[in-house]
């Protein structure tokens, strides 16, 4: 018998961690929804403007609360299952202080419009190094108190917990190859058509192998020891586990359905999407039926009744996914807030009530006590899937409801509501519901977190626990191949490696292949230097978070927006600014249906004035800053780097481009009255430079 | 040059065929893997979370 100790300690600075950025990240989640209906609430300064804080709410509740929990909930379960303390305590702590600090560098640069636009991998390059290096230490650590075990066969649950940690690397690292330009600045290598398909090939996998690997590990341990029995089936385990990770790595592209994607990768995306519901729903299946025979259990224990909610949630959100991949029903719900609501079912009550259903069976484990109120974790629970149903229902009728509005035609074959603005009109009650809702999820976290603390005083915290096992003898492990594989966890990471990358490589790579100046539109020319500092811009204020840049081949949006877009505009956009939802309308042809300076100009400034009712926050902060044009030319460059084909040496005429142009905007804005003297050098003119030339490219072929 | 790799994308409905090939063996040569499996081998298997827990262990029969 060998003797040794489980680290404790590291597992209460994550589940620490976890609770109090989960309440920041929340309560900006709380903050973004109120702006949808209180525009007042953007407080009128960059930093607090929706288009920031919302990239700041997603990170933070995955990236932190979610993050921090996953790590808290491998550290405690993986020792327990391998028998074995982490591998090394230094790599612990360097995990964990190397994790926090890049939470606070993303709650530092992503409200100073520090961000990459590329959703759920906002953060700048020299931060995507600093989770490189992290998530290395973080497998490393894993890997080595694997290979250091007193259990030869690994449990389930740590399979789910390899494939996390190798796949969200290989993501990770594609996703973000980007051309630096200056500390704070880079452009995605790749453009248009190719970076999207990369992005939402990394999109949907962050959902896969972050939110859901880590937490179907974390069920497949949990849950058990909760309900105090073994998991249903371990077979299906089995099985689940490979399928999952094999046809996930394949759904990416359901995220483009419509858009200018090759159709090939279209109808991949969505055929293996709906392949999906049955190693889910194995999981999902897995984990209920874990419970047969213990449901009067779940009656009284608050810790059955998180984790059932959570797998339900995980089973209602699993259906839906696969549904909404169906282009039919893709083509009602994309772009609309039916998508927020299906996020939420799974953030709130996937990941988050197993995450709390975690933490109240932790606490008391740790500490050595029992829970200091069961009848205040019962009041959380419900406060919170009342929270879950009151945020989900009205985000579900405004999607469907504002959906139905864009795609209405009168009798006379015009667009029944033709201006935007009374689709949105027609769903604001909804967004003050829904904040209601959220509220009540915030408000059961803080009754949890009161509840941990008054467990935690109650009891002793337990930093190492003791603990005795033999020590494993090396011997060669003989049978079926699985069980080998059990006992191979380097064989194993390199077969997860291997499934994973056959779905990326396959979908991936025959997309590089059509060379950027494939589908060529001769007409589309690579942006002019204003147009460029303009999406920079852009890029800075989020505009991509509530206006799309894609115009879908519909009737009702050729209607509405004009010709639908085609795969060849996009490839001189580093990155692509297509979005994921329509808060306001699509801006992807908005230079020929808006050409107008003036307005944007006006608008810009108090965009009820043009748009009484409008939702969006003014940008007066635009008028009065200037662009820095010693960046021009560092901005041609690195475009030139990606490939955009400037010719050599123009980087020296651009500065004069840039002024003949920004001089011809201001002039034709000060053609109405009531403007004179406009900052040539302001930030609004290189916006507006920018608005003015989306979508315009290819009417200019005639 | 990039007209080839253009035309060359007609093959590109190969790969998932052939993906979706490879997914299928594996997977069926993981359903008879798991049939010839050892039903003592994963009891334990099963168990592993409960091992430390010194209260009373109940069956989940399969």
């Amino acid at each position: 018998m060998e003797k040794f100790s489980y680290d404790n300690k590291i597992v209460k600075y994550f589940l620490l961690a976890s609770i109090i950025f989960g309440f920041v990240g929340m309560l900006v989640g709380l903050t973004a929804a109120f702006q949808l209906y209180y525009p007042g609430l953007n407080l009128d300064t960059p930093f607090t403007t929706f288009g920031r804080i919302r990239p700041l709410h997603t990170n933070a509740v995955i990236f932190a609360f979610v993050g921090n929990a996953m790590f808290a909930g491998i550290y405690y379960s993986l020792q327990r299952l391998l028998k074995a303390r982490l591998f090394s305590d230094l790599l612990s702590w360097l995990h964990f202080w190397g994790w926090q600090l890049i939470i606070v560098a993303a709650a530092i640069t992503l409200p100073l419009g520090i961000t990459t636009s590329k959703e759920y991998a906002e953060l700048e390059w020299p931060i995507d190094i600093a989770i490189t290096l992290v998530w290395v230490v973080f497998g490393i650590n894993m890997i080595g108190t694997i290979l250091k075990r007193r259990e030869r066969h690994m449990y389930v649950a740590i399979w789910f917990y390899i494939a996390t940690w190798v796949t969200v690397a290989v993501l990770h690292i594609v996703n973000s190859m980007e051309m630096p330009v200056t500390l704070t600045k880079s452009y995605s290598m790749f453009a248009g058509v190719q970076d999207a398909l990369v992005q939402w090939w990394y999109g949907h996998n962050a959902v896969a192998f972050f939110l859901t690997t880590p937490f179907l590990g974390i069920m497949y341990y949990y849950l058990p020891k909760a309900a105090n029995r073994p998991v249903y089936s371990y077979k299906l385990s089995i099985v689940h586990f490979w399928s999952l990770i094999f046809i996930y790595i394949w759904a990416g592209p359901h995220h483009l359905l419509y858009t200018s994607l090759p159709n090939w990768a279209q109808s991949l995306g969505a055929v293996f999407s709906i392949m999906l519901i049955a190693p889910s729903w194995g999981g999902m299946l897995n984990g209920l039926l874990t419970l047969r025979g213990a449901w009067d259990r779940v009656r009284e224990d608050p810790v059955l009744k998180f984790m059932v909610v959570a797998v339900t949630a995980y089973g209602m959100s699993t259906f839906e996914g696969p549904m909404l991949s169906l282009k039919n029903v893709n083509a009602i719900a994309h772009f609309t807030d039916w998508i927020i609501a299906h996020v939420h079912i799974g953030g709130l009550g996937w990941n988050g009530f197993l995450i709390f259903g975690m933490m109240y069976w932790l606490y008391p484990k740790m500490w050595g006590t029992k829970l200091y109120s069961r009848q205040l974790a019962n009041s959380h629970f419900w406060i919170g899937t009342l929270g879950i149903i009151i945020y989900a229902l009205p985000m579900y009728v405004a999607g469907v409801v504002q959906s139905l509005m864009w795609k209405e035609f009168t009798g006379e074959g015009t667009l029944a509501y033709l201006n935007f603005l009374d689709t949105v009109e027609s769903i604001k009650p909804m967004y003050l519901i829904r904040g209601v809702g959220g509220t009540l999820y915030i408000i059961g976290v803080f009754i949890m977190a009161y509840n941990l603390y008054k467990t935690a005083k109650s009891g002793k915290f337990l930093a190492n626990e003791e603990a005795e096992a033999p020590a494993l003898e090396r011997k060669k492990v003989v049978g079926p191949f699985h069980r080998v594989l059990e006992s191979k966890p380097l064989m194993f990471t390199v077969l997860t490696f291997v499934a994973i990358m056959i779905g990326g490589i396959l979908e991936l790579v025959p997309t590089f292949l059509i060379k950027s100046n494939v589908p060529t539109i001769a007409s589309v020319q690579p942006y002019s230097p204003l147009e460029l500092h303009g999406r920079d811009i852009y890029i800075r204020e989020g505009c991509n978070n509530c206006h799309s840049q894609m115009v879908r081949p519909f009737r009702s949006e050729t209607a509405r927006y004009g010709e639908y877009s085609k795969a060849g505009e996009f490839v001189y956009d580093h990155p692509f600014l297509w979005g994921s939802k329509r808060t306001g309308p699509d801006l992807g042809r908005e230079g020929l249906i808006n050409a107008s300076a003036a307005w944007h100009y006006d608008h810009m400034w108090e965009p009820t004035n043009a748009s009484p009712g409008s939702l969006m926050p003014r940008y007066q902060w635009l008028y009065s800053a200037s662009i820095d044009k010693e960046m021009t030319a560092k901005i041609i460059d690195a475009m030139r780097k990606v490939g955009v084909p400037y010719e050599e040496g123009y980087e020296d005429r651009a500065v004069a481009d840039l002024e003949a142009q920004a001089e011809r905007i201001a002039a034709e804005i000060e053609e109405s009255p009531e403007y004179a003297n406009i900052d040539r050098d302001s930030e609004i003119i290189a916006l507006i430079a920018y608005l003015k030339r989306l979508g315009t490219d290819i009417s200019k072929e005639e | 040059m990039f007209k080839y790799y253009f035309e060359r994308i007609e093959d590109v409905e190969k790969g998932p065929v052939i993906s979706l090939l490879i997914f299928f063996t594996f997977f069926i040569a993981l359903l008879i893997w798991l049939w010839r499996m050892d039903k003592k081998h994963v009891d334990k298997m099963k168990n592993m979370p409960l091992d430390n827990n010194d209260e009373l262990k109940l069956e989940n029969k399969e």
